[in-house]
């Protein structure tokens, strides 16, 4: 399942005063597999961008390929782009609605139209993969759980459709670290378990610099920058002038290059950094 | 559509009606609206409107504008003049098949279809010149005097205020959950009536429960802003009665003596 | 030393459902100074949001005391006076702004205490500024962004005067920009003598405090100064909350071996401290 981008536009309110150009020229290639990060502050086109990937949106000028599925021509099946390109908006928990658990996860298997089996085994997954008692859960009400159990229930209604895409946007924000950790090694697992093709929309630099392998940077409707983890945040001075930020270790290692240090540029995570520090630590001391 | 809807919005404009006091302007509205109502002569016609083409020109709000806020009525003003119209007895002037068009009726519907572009007009001016704020705070004080008799002035004005401040919020996460359920596969435009009413559940119920959380939210905030209900409240902006209140209200006692000369006249 | 808010021995307990009443604090005492800023830390559930809402006496305790500058939170008849000395900022920026225009918002406090129109006008213009967001005085708050929507709640509290300010969470739903523009805010309001008490989830906003104070299940876990609360970092951990990555940097540093001074919070302090190692 690839996913490309060529020429993007789309213009909010064409032809009146309130037009505004959200989306200008973006092209961009996701292969079958990868683990992609799409960051860029409020407004920088995030949102409109990703919900083109699922035909919420409609283009203006331009072409999007799933699987070499023209999306965003007239004659195209909506429910079949739905059902290969799974949306977890922001806040999802707000949009429970059913009786109970079992009912909501089942929501969406059940607009595809499956069987009555199907739809169960695929509720009882998507339950299990976000950590969830099936048997515990399937007949309570959502609306008496937890906030961090509901995101988790939201997050199962959009799994058990079986997308072979999964977009994410923001899907720890406000929760608390445990929380946080606890659904981005969920997230994590439908990428290398199974082997879903993710797209995480996020805030957090750490977070990003962590799981995925590819970086989206969208600025001001345009793609800014986009590769690897380490070519994207080898260039702090670019994210720092958008406005976004790179992870606190990859500040630290740019200060201690300047103080003289030599330590390996492209450092991301703790523990490569404790790695590394180490490895001066004691080369010095052999010295 | 929604956009389509001029009444209840406000048109930011610093114009000589937009800084006559809400109070005057409130009852200006509604003695207008009786007026369109005794009026039933050309020149009678005539006169509102060249009243009514001052007030918009001294508002400074676009006639465009303005009439945008028909769009959403124009259904009713065909039915009314077709009603009219073909429905009046009379001397007969043109047949349209078994359909008479008479002198009388070409007149009515005339009269009629003006009548409601004028209530339309002439309230839409009232809330593109009049903010929210000054809206309710008219509203709070016309209602004072019926206090002793029970009506609670202070709560209207508040549940209006925090109506108006809660619509766009409100509209924003209609689309939002739309747009969410959309994701899950839900269809909101295909199939009959039935079929179309209980798709609306996936939509209707999470915006319930957000409306209800946001009113435990929001009652909570105003508590602890020290809200307790209109006793011993002050506000910023008090409402004064300027010298342009007494002329403008002069002005519409006038013109409602003529209209309704215009009538006994007759 | 002039205390703002003293909690003696305070507990809170609420009936979930039938068969189940929930101890959200267990005996909690603490005492915060005039001035002071303290960053209250701790995971959902953790009892930090009950407290919260119990010093501005939303909440009543079940037992035990809360005073703000003295006053008993369960006399009713302070309760106004309570409330507008320690304002209250919440989570949702959208569901706390009542009125349809930002100045309006700001002036609502100040309307219910009853105070005279001229000095509203005043105290709105100076909270509007204080906070920097006098040019959008005219505008719809459903057109402002996550993070001047809470700027205008801060105002708002401020506008009633208050010694003291309760933020719970108001950061949460915010992006990095917003959650920026509002800690500046705080930081800046304390700076000019207001104490703050700040909710939050992020370790990078508790650095800026003078003091932190985890919770954990109804009681109070950690208390002191940030850089000798996030020296337990295993603690921390244990407690499902973060700690700075330089701070975490450290830490397993000084696991492997390396004499490294525990007691890190900021990339610059990481710098000197490596610097000196190598």
């Amino acid at each position: 399942m690839s996913i490309i981008i060529k020429d993007l536009v789309h213009v909010y309110n064409p032809d009146s005063p309130f037009e505004t150009v959200a989306l200008s020229n973006i092209n961009f290639k996701i292969e079958k597999g990868e683990f992609v990060g799409l960051i860029g502050h409020t407004g920088s086109g995030k949102s409109t961008l990703i919900q083109h990937l699922n035909g919420l949106l409609k283009a203006t000028s331009g072409k999007i390929y799933i699987n070499d599925l023209d999306i965003s021509q007239k004659d195209v099946k909506l429910s079949e782009v739905r059902k290969k390109v799974g949306l977890v908006f922001q806040y999802p928990e707000y949009q429970l609605f059913e009786e109970t658990v079992f009912k909501d996860v089942a929501f969406g298997p059940f607009n595809l139209g499956l069987e009555q089996k199907e739809i169960e085994s695929r509720v009882k997954e998507a339950l299990e993969i976000v950590g969830l008692n099936f048997e515990e859960i399937k007949d309570r009400s959502p609306f008496e759980l937890s906030g961090g159990q509901r995101r988790r229930i939201a997050i199962a209604g959009v799994i058990a459709m079986k997308p072979e895409v999964l977009i994410l946007d923001e899907p720890t924000a406000g929760l608390d670290p445990e929380g946080r950790d606890e659904i981005l090694a969920q997230i994590k697992e439908l990428h290398s378990k199974y082997k879903m093709t993710v797209i995480l929309v996020s805030h957090s630099m750490e977070d990003i610099a962590r799981l995925v392998n590819k970086i989206i940077v969208m600025d001001k409707g345009k793609v800014a920058l986009i590769g690897t983890p380490r070519e994207v945040f080898k260039k702090a001075d670019i994210l720092e002038k958008i406005g976004l930020g790179v992870p606190q270790i990859t500040y630290l290692v740019r200060k201690l290059r300047e103080k003289g240090i030599a330590i390996r540029e492209d450092v991301l995570t703790v523990d490569e950094a404790k790695e590394e520090i180490i490895k001066l630590i004691r080369g010095k001391k052999h010295a | 559509m929604l956009r389509d809807i001029t009444i209840g919005q406000y048109y930011p404009e610093n114009s000589i009606i937009h800084r006559l006091d809400p109070r005057f302007k409130i009852l200006a509205t509604f003695v207008y609206i009786i007026s369109l109502f005794i009026i039933d002569k050309l020149f009678a016609y005539t006169l509102v409107t060249v009243f009514l083409g001052i007030l918009i020109i001294l508002s400074k709000v676009p006639l465009a504008y303005i009439l945008r806020g028909l769009k959403p009525i124009f259904i009713i003003i065909i039915i009314t003049f077709g009603i009219n119209i073909f429905m009046t007895k009379g001397v007969v002037i043109y047949n349209i098949g078994p359909l008479e068009i008479t002198k009388e009726g070409l007149t009515t519907a005339v009269f009629m279809v003006l009548r409601l572009i004028y209530l339309i007009v002439g309230t839409s001016l009232l809330t593109l010149t009049t903010s929210p704020i000054q809206l309710t705070d008219g509203i709070e004080k016309l209602l004072n005097p019926f206090k002793r008799i029970g009506v609670p002035a202070h709560e209207l004005a508040m549940m209006m205020t925090i109506a108006l401040r809660f619509i766009p919020t409100l509209l924003e996460e209609t689309d939002k959950i739309m747009k969410a359920q959309m994701a899950r596969g839900a269809d909101f435009e295909s199939g009959n009536i039935v079929k179309r009413a209980k798709s609306l559940i996936p939509l209707l119920v999470p915006l319930f429960i957000g409306a209800f959380r946001r009113a435990d939210d929001l009652a909570m905030a105003m508590e602890a802003r020290c809200y307790r209900g209109g006793e011993n409240r002050t506000r910023m902006k008090e409402l004064r009665l300027h010298k342009r209140d007494y002329i403008a209200s002069v002005i519409v006692i006038a013109f409602v003596v003529l209209l309704i000369f215009t009538r006994i006249q007759g | 030393m002039t205390k703002m808010i003293e909690t003696i021995d305070l507990v809170y307990e609420y009936q979930k459902d039938e068969d189940e009443r929930i101890m959200a604090l267990k005996k909690v005492g603490l005492k915060v100074k005039k001035g002071e800023f303290v960053a209250i830390l701790g995971h959902n559930g953790s009892g930090k949001s009950t407290l919260a809402k119990l010093m501005n006496a939303i909440y009543l305790p079940s037992g035990g005391k809360v005073y703000i500058k003295n006053m008993d939170t369960t006399n009713e008849e302070k309760i106004w006076e309570i409330r507008r000395t320690a304002g209250m900022v919440f989570q949702n920026p959208d569901n706390q702004i009542v009125a349809t225009t930002v100045e309006e918002d700001v002036a609502f406090g100040p309307e219910n205490l009853g105070v005279a129109p001229k000095e509203i006008r005043e105290r709105v213009e100076g909270a509007m500024k204080a906070v920097g967001i006098d040019e959008f005085r005219k505008k719809s708050p459903h057109l402002l962004s996550g993070g001047q929507k809470q700027r205008v709640a801060i105002a708002g509290v401020l506008a009633m005067k208050p010694e003291c300010i309760i933020l719970d969470e108001p950061t949460a739903m915010l992006d990095p920009s917003g959650r920026k523009e509002v800690m500046d805010t705080i930081v800046k309001l304390n700076k000019e003598g207001i104490t703050v008490i700040h909710i939050t989830h992020f370790m990078d906003e508790a650095v800026k405090a003078d003091r932190i104070v985890v919770m954990d299940n109804g009681n109070i876990a950690l208390d002191g100064k940030p850089k000798d609360v996030f020296s337990n970092v295993d603690r921390l951990k244990q407690l499902g909350l973060d700690v700075p990555q330089v701070t975490l940097l450290a830490h397993e540093l000084k696991n492997e071996g390396i004499a490294i001074s525990e007691n890190i919070l900021t990339v610059d302090e990481m710098v000197n401290e490596l610097c000196r190692l190598l």
